[in-house]
């Protein structure tokens, strides 16, 4: 093994000397505990309905409001911060599995595709530029509408929409690694094929794959509100950030607060996520670096 | 050698459109239960529920149908009958494009003139407040979820300042009837010719109101794109010794960017114009289902809604192709704009 500090060192010494990082990190931090605590942090839950007291209470810094419901009621009386808050458990879930998916079934194939090379490759990289020719929103919405709708089908659609890019991204690290000397060293000792993919090849293209898996996991977010918003995805009442934009959507005029917040949140967390993504590149990237050196 | 170029690229494209279809295919057989009783519906008759499966050929094996699907595709050029609307999905389609392709020109008319401008302004001014101003705005883009953007909007510029209409694509007040009257079924092409024929303008300004909001919402996308792909492209050439060199001949960093480093960047960012194109064309779902603007995205989002599957398949059909056929003429016509390219290089690809 080289004698080179790991994958995960190397990324947090980059984090340590960005700022941008190190503020999307703290936003991305407080956001995942607030989705975590959630339970504990809002003081009613989520679902239920009070449409005889309180419809419409406006949040706590508008006149009418306390901070009994911090960011106000829905039309159904349900507290808008309890909802954005375990909306948050769903959303942010909603970004992050559908790239564990792609990473899952698009690393070992990519991996695979690289390193053995030759016919093997051409075939898969072939059919995996298809896939990447469409837009991932795209197969998405192919497979929302044929599989029928819901959390787990939305997850599974997003997570196969990313596969061909996470595919491409180990296929061509591995490429680049497969003639290197400790490679080739590891097969003549007779380790297995596995063993030299997932011990050796892999952790040299973590950098990559990280970097990809970041931005991702921002549009995957995206893409999933999305679909939630024009009800194809999370449905109402559960509490999921696309999901209660659409439901708002008839409020708007007379309860601007029901969207603005569910909407903030996607937006914070997807920016964070496309900040973090773009200071790792730059620092990993050595053509970028000079660039912003 | 160029046209050798096109050609190649051409033919590369015919299999990403076959695999396409039989994608297409294929989903329809991931529909749990029996196909032609999902599509008909639960109160259908037995003879509807048999005529479902007589017309997509379920009784055949399944490689027949696929042929039978390409034929009816390729040769007659029909796209099949919606089972919601009742009505073939060609006719459909018809009144749909026009107002699909009349938003994207729009978006792109604001997307592609503000992009270059601040991805070559923050490249040029590197570092300065007008850098960091630019690429937030460029972060803000690919950051910001379209429909919340879109309800901002309407609250701000329809609610509070009752500038801008929310939905639809004309006042019911305009003396129009789209039906009988419509050239182009691109109403402000329509409310142009009948101003320029001294009809008056009312028809053309009212279009026009229709279509700001929806067109500033959906070109923020495209413009953060061709932002950041301008920005990056520009630093890469503006670092290269030929601009050194120009600039210490004594050319002025106007002459410079115009003459030198605008042609040498416009690869890149003239292949991400296509592909965001290539977005647009195919339907925006989203925008258009916010502002009820009656295109393709719209009709493809309904249809999901209501299990029209043979709606569904030819409106991702649509989709696809809108976005190969972009993504060609992208090839292309970097192809014609690089001297260097002798003949295509396999399987080079979009963002590179």
């Amino acid at each position: 093994m080289t004698a080179k500090p790991s994958v995960w060192f190397q990324l947090w010494m980059e984090v340590k000397h960005n700022r941008t990082a190190q503020i999307a990190l703290l936003i991305l931090f407080i956001l995942v505990v607030c989705a975590i605590a959630a339970p504990w942090l809002a003081h009613h839950d989520p679902l239920t309905l009070n449409l005889e007291t309180s419809r419409f209470v406006p949040p706590f810094f508008v006149e009418g409001g306390s901070m009994h419901h911090p960011f106000g009621t829905d039309a159904s009386g349900r507290d808008v911060f309890a909802r954005v808050l375990h909306g948050g458990r769903i959303s942010l879930a909603l970004g992050f599995l559908p790239v564990v998916i792609g990473v899952g079934l698009g690393v070992p194939l990519g991996l695979l595709s690289g390193y053995l090379g030759g016919r093997v490759d051409q075939i898969l990289m072939r059919i995996n530029d298809c896939l990447l020719a469409f837009p991932s929103i795209l197969l998405a919405l192919i497979l929302v509408a044929f599989l029928g709708q819901g959390i787990v089908n939305l997850m599974i659609a997003v997570g196969i929409a990313y596969a061909p890019t996470f595919a491409r991204v180990s296929r061509g690290a591995a490429l680049g690694e497969r003639n290197k000397e400790y490679v080739v060293g590891a097969f003549a000792h007779g380790a297995s094929l596995s063993r030299i993919l997932f011990k050796h090849v892999l952790p040299n293209t973590l950098n990559s794959i990280v970097v990809v898996a970041t931005m991702s996991f921002a549009s995957a977010l995206l893409e999933s509100a999305g679909l939630s918003f024009l009800g194809l995805g999370v449905r109402p009442p559960v509490p999921e950030w696309g999901a209660m934009l659409a439901e708002g959507k008839a409020d708007f005029y007379q309860a601007w607060w029901t969207l603005v917040f569910p909407g903030a949140a996607i937006f914070l967390t997807v920016l964070s996520l496309n900040m973090l993504g773009d200071a790792l590149r730059d620092a990993l990237d050595p053509r970028s670096e000079r660039r912003t050196a | 050698m160029f046209i050798r170029h096109a050609f190649t690229r051409f033919v590369a494209s015919i299999p990403v459109l076959l695999l396409l279809t039989l994608v297409l295919f294929g989903a329809l057989k991931l529909i749990p239960g029996d196909i032609a009783l999902v599509m008909a519906g639960e109160r259908a008759t037995p003879e509807r529920v048999e005529y479902i499966r007589e017309s997509l050929h379920l009784n055949d094996p399944w490689f027949v149908q696929y042929g039978l699907y390409l034929k009816r595709l390729v040769l007659e050029a029909d796209l099949g009958h919606s089972l919601f609307h009742d009505q073939p999905i060609n006719t459909l389609f018809a009144s749909a494009i026009p107002a699909t392709v009349e938003l994207a020109v729009a978006a792109l008319l604001i997307a592609i003139p503000v992009g270059l401008f601040l991805g070559v302004v923050s490249a040029v001014a590197r570092r300065s407040w007008w850098d960091r101003f630019a690429s937030l705005i460029a972060l803000t883009g690919v950051s910001m979820p379209i429909f919340w953007l879109a309800l901002l909007l309407m609250w701000f510029f329809s609610l509070n300042l009752g500038w801008l209409p929310t939905s639809g694509r004309l006042s019911d007040e305009v003396l129009f009837d789209p039906a009988s009257q419509s050239l182009f079924r691109m109403y402000t092409l329509d409310g142009l010719y009948l101003g320029l024929a001294g009809e008056g303008w009312d028809v053309f300004t009212s279009a026009v109101r229709y279509l700001v909001l929806p067109a500033v919402a959906l070109s923020t996308i495209p413009m953060a794109h061709i932002c950041r792909m301008t920005r990056s492209a520009m630093l890469d050439v503006l670092q290269q010794d030929y601009i050194r060199t120009a600039r210490a001949k004594g050319l002025s960093v106007f002459k410079v960017v115009l003459k030198h480093a605008a042609r040498n960047a416009a690869l890149p960012v003239v292949t991400i114009m296509f592909l965001q194109a290539g977005a647009l064309f195919g339907g925006a779902v989203i925008t258009e289902t916010m502002f009820a603007w009656p295109g393709l995205g719209k009709l493809l989002v309904e249809s999901i809604g209501s299990r029209d599957f043979p709606m569904v398949q030819s409106g991702t059909l649509f989709v696809g192709c809108m976005f190969v056929l972009f993504n060609l003429m992208g090839d292309i016509v970097v192809g014609w704009l690089d001297p260097r390219i002798k003949q295509a290089s396999g399987t080079q690809k979009g963002n590179g």
